[in-house]
């Protein structure tokens, strides 16, 4: 029988950990206060990664802590006090781009150590010297097949973790420094300000023609489940710290899903890539995991806007001794729209026409952006439900 | 005393090597699109790269000399680099020029003799990372051209690598393994193309197609010659020279220009100057100095918010602000109504205060609270949704 992946997701902040677990994820992976790649995520503090780390053994998941930024000279010196936080914390590993920084982790903690992407692994013999040099895991590039895989983690006798679906750099990752010299902004150190999706011009026999050269699409691997399951790689990885509650919550459930049927039929293939396109994306390929990406297969090279079949409203927070759901509401919506609710269980169904109410108990037809708003329903729900809208 | 740098340049033709010898370069690195990256020279298979590398030795043979070999590493590719490495056993280069590490093995299986010279292009240097280099075994290093003077000044301390900077030319920015140009009509493999960032207007970018993928060049090229004094104060190796694709004439420019201040104890101010305005008049594009005094994006390095966030505990967040009423927070460690708090808003503001009318969502006064429920406390003026309420860490 194929072993099933591990399947990896983003933690954005504290609440995403939580929402990550519940639908399905086996490990989730989050930024610290420093040494990420996501200065602009609602990174963890040093207590939240201690309840993130108590919350993942209570239910038997793992907690991930990434230090994948470039740490350059002046701040090695800051690295080691805090290694020594994750090492209390006990997280479960530390994914790390930086061969020093590697270094520096084998030297201060007893912490397993993961290869970032951003190291751009992509042959058996880089994995090899990663490992000999600490690390258990190899998150591979994005350019790497799933034969390549599969032959990276069966040849160098390394973990092999890799992305299965997010968004792309349309670089190897860590071979990038755009927004450095454009913005001034650190592409490999949280910066990022991804000029690579700009329009750019070319003139061709005197014409002028704009194009995306470089809009990589978003990675979708669901229908190759079956093929990585029979290759025996380790783990999977979803990307996304920066967004939303419902993309986390959406694409979790539909990994988890498909990992844990033993045969993945067509049918249930196409329903979970609607599902997925249904949530926000800039078009999808399967990148490289089958062949070499190009721009025919990969580049969304004449843009119009992002897709998406619905819109993240909110998430069930909590539940009264009255009966009554409380919800945050992210987005506006009106009353009398319809609504749905996505469970953890990967089910989807409508919600019943509820009266919506303030925590004032007024009745509200135009609820607001960042607003609580309570309601009955006849459906069980349960916290960390998300409310999403049709388009 | 600080060794004279050696000048380099790229040769990829048999033409190239007597004009960049005349001109004062003392390293040949030998170029070819099979095995290196970005290469703009034809693809010619090892027993060509051999031919050349034999041909500059018999032409000069004391000179130092290398080959490229800085492919991003696919499985596909070992056969072929074996293969290459096997042909340039009887009379090997100095060194082999590589960035995947995996490549380092078969570098000291094949080729033990050859000084592994590792090319952190776009990547990253700080001491413990040179030092692990050092100790799989790299012998030189060529710098990245993000790093600045001072951290420079520092890392060429160590003596027993061979320090290598690149000095002049184009400045990769960008490697995807994805063949991007054929996206735009007519361009085809090994094309050079010049195009405007539409969103920053009057930047224009210089991309490269090759069967290794597209790589994009900075808006300016490298230029040093401002620099000399400091340049020449550094334990370099090798000054690099990077002018593939752009031809004999303007390479025997670059090289005779820093050849010529390599010369000279104290260039001249008036001296680097018409150097440098040679060196722009033939330049299709501008020529800076990108990061060689300073590189400010460390400034943007630490995340404000967080390390902010750092000194407090958190004990939950704003989600709902009714003005003048109240503000439902969502509670994510207990908290006291006597306790003294702060909000930290989403714009960095600090909002102290104690003693909090605390109540539950259906207005029952509370003394405490609970995790992972929802609790009202009385409007505060300032307060935004995404606010934090935390209380100063112990």
């Amino acid at each position: 029988m194929n072993k099933k992946p591990e399947l990896v997701a983003p933690g954005g902040n504290f609440e995403k950990v939580k929402i990550a677990y519940r639908y399905g994820a086996d490990a989730v992976y989050v930024g610290g206060l420093a040494f990420g790649l996501r200065k602009s995520a609602q990174n963890l503090s040093p207590a939240q990664l201690q309840k993130a780390v108590d919350l993942a053994n209570e239910e038997g998941r793992k907690l991930y802590v990434v230090l994948n930024g470039y740490t350059h000279q002046d701040e090695l010196a800051e690295l080691p006090a805090y290694l020594d936080v994750l090492e209390k914390c006990q997280v479960h590993a530390l994914i790390i781009s930086d061969l020093g920084t590697l270094s520096l982790a084998q030297k201060y903690t007893t912490r397993p150590l993961h290869t970032s992407t951003q190291a751009s692994v992509s042959n058996w013999k880089a994995a090899e010297q990663w490992k000999k040099c600490g690390a258990k895991r190899v998150v591979v590039a994005r350019e790497c097949s799933i034969t390549e895989c599969k032959d990276i983690q069966e040849k160098a006798g390394i973990e092999v973790e890799t992305f299965i679906h997010g968004a792309m750099c349309v670089s190897y990752s860590g071979k990038c420094t755009i927004s450095n010299y454009s913005s001034g902004r650190d592409s490999n150190r949280g910066g990022c300000i991804q000029s690579c999706r700009h329009p750019f011009s070319f003139s061709e026999n005197g014409q002028e023609e704009l194009v995306h050269l470089m809009n990589a699409k978003d990675l979708m691997g669901v229908s190759l489940i079956p093929e990585i399951k029979a290759a025996g790689l380790h783990s999977l990885k979803i990307e996304g710290r920066m967004k939303s509650n419902l993309y986390l919550a959406n694409t979790v459930a539909v990994y988890r899903d498909a990992l844990d049927q033993d045969i993945l039929q067509t049918q249930s293939i196409s329903t979970y890539e609607k599902q997925l396109s249904n949530i926000s994306n800039r078009g999808f390929s399967s990148g490289s995991l089958e062949k070499r990406a190009d721009s025919k297969n990969s580049i969304s090279a004449n843009w119009n806007g992002y897709s998406k079949g619905c819109l993240f409203i909110g998430t069930i927070k909590h539940q009264d001794s009255e009966g009554y759901y409380y919800a945050d509401i992210k987005s506006p919506f009106n009353a009398n729209e319809q609504i749905e609710l996505l469970h953890p269980q990967n089910k989807i169904e409508s919600l019943d026409s509820p009266e919506f109410l303030s925590i004032s108990n007024t009745p509200v037809e135009k609820i607001a952006q960042n607003s609580v708003i309570k309601f009955k329903s006849t459906k069980v729900i349960s916290p960390y439900t998300l409310l999403q809208k049709p388009l | 005393m600080i060794k004279t740098p050696r000048i380099a340049v790229h040769v990829t033709h048999i033409d190239e090597i007597d004009p960049y010898l005349n001109a004062g370069a003392t390293h040949l690195i030998i170029d070819n699109s099979y095995f290196s990256n970005r290469s703009m020279a034809p693809s010619h298979p090892p027993r060509e790269v051999k031919g050349l590398l034999d041909h500059v030795k018999s032409i000069a043979p004391t000179i130092t000399t290398s080959v490229t070999c800085d492919v991003i590493l696919h499985h596909h590719m070992i056969p072929e680099i074996i293969d290459l490495f096997e042909h340039l056993k009887e009379s090997p280069p100095t060194a082999i020029r590589y960035q995947d590490l995996g490549l380092l093995p078969l570098i000291h299986e094949h080729l033990p003799e050859c000084t592994p010279t590792f090319i952190s292009e776009t990547g990253n240097s700080n001491n413990e990372s040179l030092d692990v280099l050092e100790h799989l075994g790299a012998k030189s290093i060529q710098l990245n051209n993000e790093i600045p003077y001072s951290q420079l000044k520092n890392i060429t301390q160590n003596p027993k690598i061979n320090w290598q900077l690149q000095v002049h030319g184009h400045i990769l920015i960008q490697h995807s393994h994805r063949k991007l140009l054929s996206s735009v009509s007519g361009k085809k493999d090994r094309h050079f193309t010049r195009s405007e960032d539409q969103d920053f207007k009057g930047r224009y970018y210089h991309f490269f197609e090759s069967h290794h993928g597209c790589f994009m060049f900075g808006h300016f090229d490298r230029c040093l010659i401002s620099e000399a004094k400091k340049l020449r104060r550094l334990a370099l190796s090798d000054w690099i020279i990077d002018g593939r694709g752009l031809g004999i004439e303007h390479n025997v420019t670059v090289i005779n220009a820093y050849q010529s201040i390599l010369g000279e104890e104290e260039p001249s101010k008036e001296k680097l100057e018409n150097t440098f305005s040679i060196l722009q008049d033939q330049s299709r594009t501008p020529l800076k100095i990108g990061f060689f005094n300073t590189n400010k994006t460390d400034v943007d390095w630490r995340d404000q918010k967080t390390t902010q966030l750092s000194k407090y505990t958190i004990k939950g967040a704003c989600i709902d602000i009714q003005k003048n009423s109240h503000i439902v927070v969502e509670v994510e460690e207990d908290f006291d109504a006597n306790d003294t708090l702060i909000i930290l808003t989403p714009e960095n503001k600090e909002l102290s205060f104690h003693k909090l009318k605390l109540s539950s969502l259906n207005n029952k006064s509370l003394k405490t609270t609970q995790n992972e429920t929802l609790v009202k406390i009385a409007w505060i003026k300032g307060v935004t949704a995404g606010s934090k309420l935390v209380k100063k860490s112990n």
